[in-house]
Formats: C-alpha cells, structure tokens, sequence
C-alpha cells in the first residue's frame, strides 16, 4: 500500500536543481535523482544515445548531447536517467542543473566534484579560482584600457560579481573551458573514466540569447570541438530555444548536431511506454502481485495509445499522472483496479489534468455523451468511453472484457462511418483518427442528428416554433421589394395562449399586392379559440399542427374566404418516405418513418451548426441538401391534393401551392378588384403623382380635358428633370395617366381617375356626407390593400371629387361632368344588359352637355332613369328565376332515369351496332348525372343561365334518345324472332320467298340506319318498326305455305333418319300448330331427338358378350357400349343433333352414329332373332312416347311379326343389357 | 441538324409551369393554356406567345409532336418529369440538364442544339475554375460547329448562351457562383446512375454487363454532371447504399453494374426497363 501511496504522490513534473541548490546541497540532490532514477524507464532511442554518448566521452570525443521536448516531455527525467547510466558506466557525472550563467555552472561543477571527490579538493579549488582569477582580470585589464579604472580595485569589483553570477562575457568560455580540462583530469586522476556535465533547461543559461552569450557559448562549443577529451556536455532545451538558437546562432546548433547526439524526444514515447513503466514501478517500489494489477493491461494499453499521440497527451507527464491517479484509486478505494473507462472518466472530471492541453478527447466524449443515444444506455455510454480511450481503435475481445461486447457491436452498427471508424485494431472515434477521418461533413450531422433523435413526442412540444421557424419563412420569404416578398415574419411571436401569431405584409402575387396576413401557429389540440390579431388583414390564415401519425391534413375557407384554416399532419408518416436525391438520408433515420415532424426536426438540428466554419464543399453539399429537404419537406406538408376540398384547383406542391392557392382565393373573393399598385416603387410615383395633380386645371384633374404643353414642362409636373423616357415612365401609370401626343417639343397627356375614385364619389354623394373610415372599409371590402386604399382616397381629394372636413368626406355641391358621364355610362350598360327598354326611359339616358343643362338637373334626370332601370331589371331578375326554377323542374324529372342501367341489347343482326349506341348513352348519364343532381339538390344562383339551359338541354336530349333506344332493343328483339322463324321455314313457296327477300331488306335497312346515322338515326325505329309489323302479319297468313313447309323438313329429317338407322320411313311426326310455327318445330326436333336417342341406344341389343372372348375382347366390347351410351345421350339433346335453323343433322354426330354402327356389325355374334324382327323391335321401341308403356301396346305396334314370348324374351334380354326397364306394377284393387 | 440555338425562351420556371399544367390534362389549344396558366398566376400566362416554350418542350420529347389542331400533351417522358415537377424542382433542373446533354453523343450523333449545349457546359467543366465568357463561348461553339458539322455561320448567340445559363445556374449545389464557373461538390444520386447507363450504352456495353469505371469515364460522368472526382465517389457510394448498383474491384480495375435505370427514355438506356 505504501509503495502505491508513493507513485500516487510522485509529481509528474521532476524539479530541476539550481547551480547553488548543487553546490549547497549536494547529498539531498543526488538522493532525489536516485529516487527519480530507481524509476526512470529509459527510452530505446536514448538508450542508443546513452550508449554511443558514454563511449564518446570514454574515448575522449568531447562529445555534446542535446534533447529537445516541449514541457511534459521528461527532458529532466530522461537527463536523469542518463546521468544514472553514465554513472554507471564510471564516469562521473553533475546532475542535470539549470544555471543563468558560465560562472554559475563552473561553480556548480566545482561544488558537485568536491562534493563526489573530497580528496581531490584542492587542485579543484585551484582550478576553479583560476577561472575566476582568470576571468576578473581579462574584464580589469579591459577596464584599465578603456576606463582607467585602477586594476586592483577592478578586480576585486568584478570577481564579486562573476562568483555571484552577474558577468558573463568572450573571455569567460575560455577560461570556463580551462576550467572543465582540469576539472576532467583531477577526476581521471580520482579513477573515473571520464568526467559529463549536464545542464537541463538550457534557455536559463541562453537568457535573452544576446551578443556577450551567444559569443561565450559558441566559443565554449567550437572549442570543445577542437579538444580530444574524455568529457561529454548534455543539454537540454525546449523547441522555442531550439529555434531562437537556429534563428540567431545557427553555427552553434550545427556544432552541437555534428556529434550525432541530438534527438528530440517527442515523438519517442511509444504504447508500450506506459506498460514498461508501470513495470519499472513494480520492480522499483517492489510491488506486490496485487499491487500491481492495480491498472488493468488494457487500461496501460489505452494509455499509451494516448501518450504517444502529443494531440491528445502531454507525453509521459500524462502517463505518470494516469499513474498516479491508478495508484491513488487502489489506495483509497478499496482496491479498485484502474480500467480505460475509468481513465476516460478521470479526464472528464479534470482528475487527470495532462490532457493534451486542448482536451481533446474530454471534450469530445462529453460531446457524444450528451446525445440522447448515449444517455439512453449506460452500456453504449460506457462503450464509448472505452472506444474513446483506444485512439488507434479498441477490440472487440477488450469490450466483452468489460461486459460491454454487446454494445460495441451495436455502435459498430449504428455508428460506423460517421462517429466511429473500423481500425486493424478495433473500433475508434473518427475523430481521434489523424488520417482517414471521413470528409464528409453532412453524413457526420446526420449521424450526430440520429443519436440525438428521440420521439416524435420530443419533437411535439416545439413543433409549434419550430414551424414558425422554418415553415414560415420558406412560405413567405423575405421582401425585396412592395412587390415580391413578405414583412414581419420575424416578429410572428408567441402569444399568451401559446400560440405563435402575428401579421405580416407583402405579396404573393402581383395581382394582389399588399396583402395583410394575421398568421396564426398553434397546436391542432388547443382546446380553447386562441386571441389573434386580425386588426384590418385581408386574411386570417391559421396554421393548426397536428403530430398524431393517425391525423390527416386539410384545408377549409371560412368567413367567405376572409379566414382560412390549414390543419397539417406533420406527425403523419409519408408514403413515399424520402425520395429521390435525399432518397439516401432515410437511411440516417431508421428506424424512425419519415414524416414532416422528423424533417422539420432534422432541419431544425442542422440549422444549429454552424456552418459558416465548414470548408467550401461540405458548406456547398450541406445547403444543398438543406434545400432539397425544404422542397420536401413544403411538398409534403403542402400537396396539390390538400386543397381539392376547397374546390380550389392547385397544380403545384409546397410554396408554389401557397401561391396559386392565395391567387384563386383572392380571385374569387375579389372578382372585379385591379391593383392601383402595379410597380415596386408605387409610393414615389403616385406622390409624383398627386403632385402633378396639384398643378392642373381642376377639369383636366378629372381627365375632362388635356394637359397640353412643351415636354419638359409636362415632365416637370411630375418632377421629372428630364423628359427623354418620359412616354416609358407614364405607361408605369397606367389607366391613371394616358399619353396622348407625344411628338416634337410638344406633348398631350391626360390624367384620369381610377375606376375607385368615381365609385366612392358616388357613394358620397349619394350619402351627402360619409366617415372617412367608411369609405376605406368600403375599398377593402372591394379587394384594395390598406395602403391602396388610403391612396385612392387621397387622389381623389387630390383630383376634387371629394372634401376632407375633419373625419369626414363631403362631395362639391353639383356633381362633377365626369361623374355625371360615369354615372351615364353605368347606367346605359344596365340598359344595355336589359335588351329593349321603353321609349321614356331611354330618353332619359342622354348625355350632359354643360351648355344647355345644369348639373344637378343632369343628376336628376339620371336619377329618374335609375329608378326606372331598377324595376324593369326587378321584372328581369323575376323571370329569370321562374325560368331557372322551371329549368330546374325539367332536370329533376329525368333523375330516376339518370340512375338507371340502360337494357342490354338482344342476340340478333344488331346486336353491334346497338351495343355501341348503349356505350354511347352510359357515357353521357355518368357525365350528365352528377351536375343534374347537384343543380336539383342545390340550385345554384352564381351558375349561369347558359351553362343550365346547355345541362338541361342535353339531358332532354339524352333522355330521348334513351327511349329511342328502347324502342330500338324491342324491335331487335322481334327482327330476331321473325329472322329465326324464317330461317327454320323452308322455301318452297312464292309467298314465303317474298317475305324472305322483305325481310331481308329491312334487316339492311335497320343495319345502315344504326351503322351510317348513329344516335341521329335513333328516331327512324318508328318507321321501320311499321315495316316489321307488316312483315310478321304476312308471315302469320301465309298459314298453307307454311305447313307445307313443316312437312317438308319433317319428311327431309324422317328420311336421314330411317336412312341413317336403318329404321322404317314411318316415324312418328307431331303435327303442325299454324298458330305456334315456333312450337311446331320444337316439338317436331324433340321428337326426332328421341328417336334417334333410342335408335342408337339400341345398337347395343346385339352386343352380346361371348364366353370364349378374350380380356381384350372384352374391353373392346365395353368401351363400344360405352361409346353408344355416349353417342345415345348426346343425340337426345335436339341443340345437339341438329345445325340451326335448317335443322338438318349434325354432320360430325351423323359421322359419329355411322361408325357406330360398323362397329357394333363387327362385333355382332350370330344372332338367333331374325334381323328383320329384330329392326321392327327396334323401331317400335324409339317410336314409344316418353314413361311406362305397356308391354301389349308394343305387341300391337309389331303389327303381328313377333309372338308375345320371343317379345318377352327380347326385352327380358335388353332388360339385363340396361337398354330398357322392365317394370312389374301390382294394380291396387279395382284398378286393374 | 437544324440548329444550334438553345432557346432563352426557356427556363427552369416555365419548363416547370407548363409541366405541371400538362400533367393535369392534355389542352386543347396555346390560347387556352394562357388562360389556364392565367388562372394559376403562372409565368407562363404573362407571354404573349408560348410558341417557343412549346418548341423547346417538343425538342426535348417531353410534349407531343401532333399536329396543329390536336391537343398539346404530354409524352412518357414528360409525364414522369412532371410527377416529378410536382415534388422536386431541383431534380428536375438536373434531368433536364441531362436530357441537353445526351440528346446529342459523339457516338450517334443528334440534335445541334443538345452538341452546342454539352459543348458549353463541357468547355466550362473543363476550364474550371474560370469565368463566363460568353462572347468567347459563342466564338467557341460557332468555330467547333464548323470544324465537327461542316456547318458555317451556326445560329449560336449570346442568347443561346444565356438559354444554357439558365440551366446551369439552377443546378443545385451551383456550379456558378458570383460570375465564376466551378465543377460542383455533388450531384443527384439518379442523374450519376442515368449518365453511367448512358456510358455504358453509348460505349456499346451490353444489357446487364459491368461498367469499367475507368479515368475516361469517370472523366466523362463528371463531365456531364459539371461535378469533381470526389463528388463522382461520394455520389457512386450513395448509389452503392441505395442498392441502385454494385461496385466490383479487382486488378483489373473498379467496375459497376447497373441494378436500377430510372427515368426511362431520358438519356441512351441499353434496355428500357
């Protein structure tokens, strides 16, 4: 414990003795270097030096050695240990000493050889008096010379003061040198080899490097160069006197550097160092094996990986400070063994004060530990600590050491690339790194920006600022000028009710300049109507953030247009995350989804880093992606979508939304509004203006009459000095000023009224008198900006149209001409919109002509045309609405059919060219159907008369045109039903073969009709359903022809038949129905099906199985009954058996019943029954009507050829065939 | 080849207008796409004539080339820059740099006007950092038209050069900064992979083989793009991490294959996927 307590009190800085402290105190010196000796541990560079350094001195090369380090670097402790090793090579050594002068050091050399050599004491102190001696009597042999001063007393004067060491001069080196070659021999003659001075912290002994040192020194060196002697000098200097000895005595250094024994020993502290001392401790101080795990092996390794890096560290000053405090923590701690974490922890508490000077590495960590990534897991915060400690990169196998290998690899994941990297070694901070740091700045903020991030609920408390921050301004940049850009967006502040508010001015579009905005931000859950302020804005535009993933965006106008309310879902995940060129950065922020809160929230983040420091090309890819995540982050929450509920049509995303969005909103709240400001620097120019104005006569004022003059002096009215451009600075104006001639020296203008200024002229006059403020409201209700209209006002005071007395505006007692021919003008146009109008009234609506009129009889006059104008436009407005109303009536009525299916059309020969016609028709119902039923339920007035009369028209249209249809579908469905009763019917007579060629031809009609005329030709089904009609009641009288040919298809199909099967030509034929033709021929098919059905069936009768027959044999006898199963079934489906409509027989199923037939003749074994009874039996059996049939009725129809038993026996037979049932029935009683 | 004038008529904003407008529905006439750019308070609808925007959008395949009476609307292409409008107007001024340039390659040939525009921006990139210097811009491209084409006196102008500016000044990060032409620190992940294919396809690789990044070609994509080496690797890692390609070093050299090919029908694609 005692040996430990002694490291945790060494001092990492070892004191160098003075000269006098040598001389005065020499035991206690040489005690105190032992100690520092028994735990120096030398270097291998100086222990090459040392060693090539004590040979030099034992063969009497008067060797020099310098080292060269900065503070903290061991110069002392590395002179220490030197003198310990050239003491061991018996040379005899002064300590390493600092000293202000030559004399001081010769005495310091004295003190400590007579201190180590007592019985070489007096030819020491010769020696040394000599020097002195020699030395005060160079300097008093100068002064006599030069000053007259007496030698003695000069002598005694000047050896005072070079023994106390205030002298130092040329001659003083000389005699110093004398000085060391006795000196050397006296310890020769004591028996050492050789005799090493060592002067530590040479730049006290350099002072202020002037003419008298610099002289002495180089002296001392070169003459030293010059002497074979077995005496070494050390030195040791820090890098400011190296290079103020290079600066000014540069022959000096070289002298020195000559010998090879120059090193600087900075850079020759390796990782192993701090290792090797703790060793050296051990073996010194003689610790015990649990002393001596009092630091772990990782910890020493994380230490020298720290000191030989002199950014980091102060060398080995730090290495013996990380020392001590492991020594200290054993000590005091109750053993606790000393880890990197906590040599980490040390330099973070300042317990460690060596820390490179800049505290780098503190710094740093305590940088990263303030992320949130690292406060959330004291495991990754230890981790990195440990990572932090290892600048040339920590294992894996030293974090699992620790129980931390979990989180290594975790921040390997996590992190590599950006804050750590990947070294042969393990894992690093990038920042420690001195080469192959990554010089990608972005991708480190968006890394540090990861860590940081939390939840979305961290972002929500600030979402409200931070949209005030960076929304806004994107939303309403800064003005440029009155026509591009926005004032006061910075001072949106927060409000006592925690909203962010305030107005702004500027302009989003040209068309409407000016515009005051109260913007309000607030949270989408405030509950209560927060306070805004809305003194005289054209909007209240209300931003209402909502972070809930779940909650959607929308827009809504409120107040017709004056408020509008914009809630975003900035917490609401985007579907397409980041896309395109920041594709990449979603990357940086997973897990999290991406959403508006997260951009706003990263955004946020990068604009606290300053950026301004970054080199040019991180600066230029930081902005660069700023600006694409501000154009997502505006598409995002601004799509062209959020406004479709507002029945505002944006095609642009973000800012340009906004824009478009205003523009259409104002537009329509607005409709008549023109800008009186059209030019940035309006105010001038209308103050030119109303100057100008000012110097008039008051009927050109008004623009009654011409302002006519020389250019210049037209210039001048508008305080031009210059009237070259003059025509280009009027158009600025434009309806407010005309340029009527403007040609030679001469020119004409005209200065007119704006449109307003007639308007609030009239509305005074009509008023007789009106409040100022009144009227300003009144041009704001128009559209016009404050500052618009204040202007209006004032130029139409300016112009005479009206007084200012006091708060109120007056009119001059008669109207002025030019009101009076507005007021004309207005009203001639509603006479015009009226159409005709009376004789009297339009009397009335003459024009004023001053010469034979009074104004105010003008007035009145107009005032009675108004009055008449009124009620006729009364009576207009009347009959509109009856005829909107009766419009609206005649919509409504075709509605049901609006939501109905149009019928398809029939199979037939139309069936094309109908189908297209019901495309058609579906089209114009599903266009025609929404606006029918949006009129119906709400009429709207603002819809113009022509656009429901053109709705209303061509839902008439459509809906004859769907009767048409109708009709059309009917009569296809008949064409088709006479087509198939004609095509079924033979010809054979003239009657029928007319009624084909009318037929046909009306079929052609019908076809060109729907084919060349398309939807006109709809209404032509009238005439050639008449024709249709006539056609069928041919058919229905053409009853003989008709029956005739029944008979003949009967007799055509019997014949195939019998032919086919071998059946008698007798075949039972339903008769004909002449009301039912249609009937007629079913029956007359189903019949013959089932005789055919059974015929086949009964092929198999003589398929008799014999008993000899092979298993072959017997498979082809099975799949033969099988196949005339097959063909029997098939054959009893008419649909099947016979090709429409000539109903003749399927040639492929006749094909089929013929091979059978060979077939079933291959197979026959000899039969007993007689072919031709057998063919009767046959024939009998197809002929049988459908269900039982009694067996005697059946011995009837065989007419006599088979007796009752060989019937019996037949069908008993084809009964075990399966080709028939025979069927015992038991009458009940009575019923026999 | 017509000619060699890059219209000025022609700007990132209005290339940007008339595509949104476009995306909504094709229109029926000029006349009404003012009035329809009009009710936007577009730029586009303070011109008088749209006749030369109309043009530019047709040489660059982006609108249809119909006839006179049939509605103007989009092509494949122009609908995707104008999804794309909608949502990233940098991205877009990037392609349509793109588009200039590869409209015309020394190995097919093409249209004048996409030759004088890479050759200004290349001459640009080349000399970088230097100053614009249009009248010696226009010398350049009327001398090089001569001695490429055979074509004396070639339609170039300051104003043709003013129609590149546009372009080039609306790239992000600037390549133009206070009057001074600079290569750029990066670029879009997607115009690097669009002009690799465009390599790959006009140096005759086949479908699905690697692309040798060898000096010529990354000096070629740089050139293209008006980016630097490191912003070529930094961009080309980017891609990697995307998964659009898959970096393959051997002795032989670092080679890429294409995995993605967005924005078919921009620039030359060995197979439109």
């Amino acid at each position: 414990m005692s040996s430990l307590l002694a490291i945790a009190t060494k001092a990492p800085i070892i004191p160098t003795f003075s000269a006098r402290a040598l001389r005065d105190t020499s035991a206690d010196v040489r005690d105190s270097y032992t100690w520092h000796a028994s735990t120096y541990v030398e270097q291998p560079a100086l222990a090459e030096l040392r060693q090539s350094f004590v040979e030099a001195v034992t063969q009497a090369k008067t060797p020099k050695a310098c080292l060269i380090a900065p503070f903290g670097y061991g110069k002392t402790a590395s002179a220490i240990g030197l003198w310990n090793a050239c003491a061991q090579a018996n040379l005899l050594v002064v300590p390493p000493i600092s000293c202000g002068s030559f004399t001081e050091l010769a005495g310091a050399i004295y003190g400590w050889l007579a201190f180590a050599l007592p019985d070489s004491a007096p030819p020491l102190t010769e020696a040394h008096d000599k020097f002195l001696v020699s030395s005060a009597e160079s300097l008093a042999r100068h002064d006599e010379r030069t000053f007259g001063i007496p030698f003695d007393q000069a002598v005694t004067a000047i050896r005072d003061k070079l023994e106390r060491g205030y002298l130092d001069f040329d001659d003083v080196s000389i005699n110093l040198l004398a000085f060391l070659e006795q000196a050397t021999a006296v310890v020769q003659q004591a028996g050492y080899n050789g005799l090493v001075v060592m002067i530590d912290e040479f730049q006290q002994l350099l002072g202020n490097a002037n003419k008298g040192v610099l002289l002495a020194l180089r002296q001392l060196i070169w003459s030293l160069r010059v002497r074979k002697l077995p005496f070494g000098l050390v030195l040791t200097m820090d890098p400011d006197t190296e290079r103020t000895l290079s600066d000014r005595a540069g022959d000096i250094l070289h002298r020195i550097k000559d010998d090879g024994f120059y090193l600087d020993i900075r850079h020759i502290y390796d990782h192993a160092f701090p290792a090797r001392l703790w060793q050296q401790y051990a073996t010194a101080l003689d610790l015990s094996p649990d002393e001596q795990h009092a630091i772990d092996h990782p910890a020493l390794e994380a230490l020298g990986q720290l000191c030989e890096r002199d950014d980091l560290s102060n060398g080995p000053r730090t290495v013996i400070n990380v020392l001590q405090r492991a020594a200290e923590r054993w000590a005091m701690e109750g053993q606790a063994v000393y880890t990197p974490i906590n040599l980490i922890d040390d330099l973070l508490t300042g317990t460690i004060r060596f820390d490179g000077d800049r505290g780098v590495v503190p710094s740093l960590v305590a940088e990263l530990l303030n992320f949130p990534y690292f406060q959330r897991s004291g495991e990754r915060a230890g981790t990195l600590k440990l990572i932090a400690a290892f600048p040339r990169g920590c294992p894996e196998q030293v974090a699992e050491q620790y129980g931390l290998g979990q989180a290594w690899r975790e921040l390997n994941d996590d992190l590599r690339g950006e804050i750590v990297t990947e070294t042969d070694e393990g894992l690093a901070l990038i920042e420690l790194q001195r080469v192959g740091r990554p010089a990608n700045r972005l991708n480190i903020l968006l890394r540090r920006y990861w860590m940081q991030i939390t939840d979305q609920q961290l972002f929500a408390e600030e979402a409200v600022r931070v949209f005030r921050d960076i929304v806004l301004p994107l939303l309403f940049p800064n003005k440029v000028h009155d026509l591009n850009g926005w004032s006061g967006v910075d001072e949106i502040d927060l409000t006592a009710d925690n909203t962010y508010a305030g107005i702004i001015e500027g302009t989003a579009s040209t068309a409407f300049p000016l515009r005051r905005v109260a913007i309000s931000v607030r949270s989408a859950d405030l509950t209560d109507e927060p306070i805004e302020p809305f003194d005289d804005v054209d909007l209240q535009l209300v931003f209402a953030l909502d972070v809930r993933p779940e909650a959607a965006s929308s827009v809504t106008i409120e107040a017709n247009g004056a408020r509008v309310v914009v809630a975003l879902a900035v917490g609401r995940v985007a579907e397409q995350g980041l896309y395109g060129s920041i594709g990449w950065i979603a990357h940086y922020l997973s897990p999290h989804p991406i959403s508006p809160a997260v951009v706003l929230s990263l955004l946020r983040y990068l604009g606290r880093e300053h950026l301004d420091n970054l080199p040019e090309r991180d600066f230029a890819r930081i902005e660069d992606t700023l600006a694409r995540l501000r154009e997502w982050l505006l598409a995002e929450l601004f799509p062209a979508a959020l406004f479709g509920s507002t029945s505002i049509t944006v095609v642009s995303a973000g800012a340009g939304a906004i824009k478009e969005f205003f523009f259409q909103l104002f537009t329509r709240r607005w409709p008549s509004y023109h800008a009186l400001v059209r030019f940035p620097t309006w105010a001038a120019m209308l103050k030119d203006y109303q100057q100008a104005l000012g110097r008039v006569a008051p009927l050109a004022k008004i623009g009654q009459e011409p302002v006519t003059n020389g250019k210049i002096q037209i210039a001048e009215l508008f305080e031009q000095k210059r009237h070259a451009g003059f025509d280009s600075y009027a158009r600025q104006y434009g309806s407010l000023l005309q340029l009527e001639t403007w040609q030679g020296n001469d020119g004409a203008i005209r200065l007119l009224p704006h449109p307003a200024e007639i308007r609030i002229a009239e509305q005074v006059r009509s008023q007789g008198v009106c409040e100022e403020q009144v009227i300003y409201a009144g041009l704001r209700q128009e559209g016009f900006a404050a500052a618009e209209a204040a202007q209006i006002i004032s130029l139409a005071i300016a112009r005479g149209l009206l007084k200012r007395d006091g708060a109120q505006i007056t009119v001059p007692t008669a109207p002025t001409a030019l009101e009076l021919e507005t007021r004309l003008q207005a009203l001639s146009q509603r006479a015009q919109r009226l159409g005709r109008i009376p004789e009297h009234v339009s009397t009335l609506l003459i024009a004023f002509n001053p010469g034979v009129e009074h104004a105010a009889a003008a007035a009145w006059r107009l005032d009675q045309a108004e009055r008449q104008l009124s009620k006729l436009e009364d009576q207009a407005a009347a009959a509109m609405k009856a005829h909107r109303e009766s419009l609206r009536h005649q919509i409504m009525q075709h509605l049901p059919q609006l939501e109905q299916e149009l019928p398809a059309p029939p199979a037939g020969t139309l069936i094309h060219q109908l189908t297209a016609v019901r495309k058609e028709l579906a089209q114009k119902r599903g266009k025609l159907k929404d606006p029918a039923n949006t009129f119906v339920a709400n009429p709207d007035p603002a819809l113009p008369l022509s656009t429901i009369e053109s709705l209303a028209s061509q839902i008439e249209t459509w809906a004859s045109q769907t009767r048409y249809y109708a009709n059309w579908i009917t009569f296809a469905k008949d064409l088709a039903e006479l087509h198939e009763a004609l095509g079924r019917t033979e010809a054979g007579s003239s009657g029928l073969e007319l009624l084909h060629r009318q037929f046909d031809q009306l079929n052609r009609q019908a076809r060109s009709v729907q084919a060349e005329i398309g939807m006109k030709g709809l209404a032509e089904v009238d005439r050639l359903r008449a024709t249709l009609t006539d056609l069928n009641r041919q058919f229905d009288n053409l009853i003989d022809d008709r029956r005739a040919a029944y008979e003949r298809t009967a007799a055509r199909i019997s014949d195939t038949v019998a032919r086919l099967l071998d059946l008698p030509v007798t075949l039972p034929i339903p008769a004909y129905q002449p009301v039912n033709d249609a009937q007629s021929y079913r029956m007359l098919r189903h019949s013959i099906a089932t005789t055919v059905s059974r015929a086949v069936a009964l092929l198999a009768v003589g398929l008799v199985e014999s008993q000899q027959a092979s298993a072959q044999e017997k498979r082809n006898l099975g799949s033969l009954r099988k196949r005339i199963r097959d063909v029997s079934a098939m054959s009893r489906n008419p649909d099947k058996l016979f090709v429409e409509p000539s109903l003749s027989m399927k040639p492929d199923l006749v094909e089929r019943i013929r091979k059978l037939r060979d077939q079933v003749d291959a197979h026959k074994q000899p039969d007993t029954t007689p072919s031709k009874t057998r063919s009767r039996l046959v024939a009998a059996l197809s002929d049988l009507p459908s269900g039982p049939t009694n067996i005697s009725s059946l011995l009837d129809k065989m007419n006599g050829t088979i007796s009752r038993d060989d019937l019996l026996n037949d069908l008993l037979q084809l009964h075990e065939n399966g080709l028939l049932r025979l069927i015992v029935d038991l009458p009940e009683p009575g019923d026999a | 080849m017509t000619t060699f004038h890059v219209r000025h008529d022609f700007s990132p904003i209005v290339a940007r207008e008339a595509l949104l407008l476009l995306r909504i529905a094709p229109v029926p006439s000029e006349r009404d796409f003012i009035a329809l750019a009009r009710s936007h308070d577009f730029e586009l609808g303070r011109r008088q004539s749209l006749a030369k925007v109309f043009a530019s959008l047709r040489d660059l395949g982006l609108i249809n080339r119909g006839g006179r009476d049939e509605p103007l609307a989009l092509t494949t292409l122009g609908q995707q820059l104008a999804n794309l409008a909608l949502r990233d107007e940098l991205l877009l001024t990037e392609l349509i740099h793109l588009r200039y340039c590869w409209l015309w390659t020394p190995e097919n040939g093409g249209e004048g006007f996409a030759w004088a525009y890479q050759t200004v921006a290349g001459l640009l990139w080349d000399e970088a950092p230097t100053p614009i210097d249009t009248d010696r811009l226009v010398a350049t491209i009327i001398a090089g038209a001569e001695e490429q084409f055979a074509f004396k006196g070639a339609s170039f102008s300051p104003s043709s050069v003013l129609g590149i500016m546009h372009w080039l000044r609306a790239l992000s990060p600037a390549c133009i900064i206070a009057g001074t032409f600079r290569q750029r620190p990066a670029c879009a992940p997607e115009a690097l992979l669009i002009t690799l294919e465009a390599i790959a396809t006009v140096s005759g690789a086949p479908t699905g083989t690697a692309l040798r990044l060898d000096a010529a070609t990354r000096s070629r994509a740089c050139r293209a793009l008006l980016i630097d080496g490191d912003a070529f690797d930094d961009t080309l890692a980017q891609l990697e991490e995307l998964g659009s390609l898959m970096r393959r070093t051997s002795d032989g050299g670092e080679t890429v294959l294409l995995l993605d090919a967005p924005f078919s029908g921009l620039a030359p694609q060995r197979n439109q996927r």
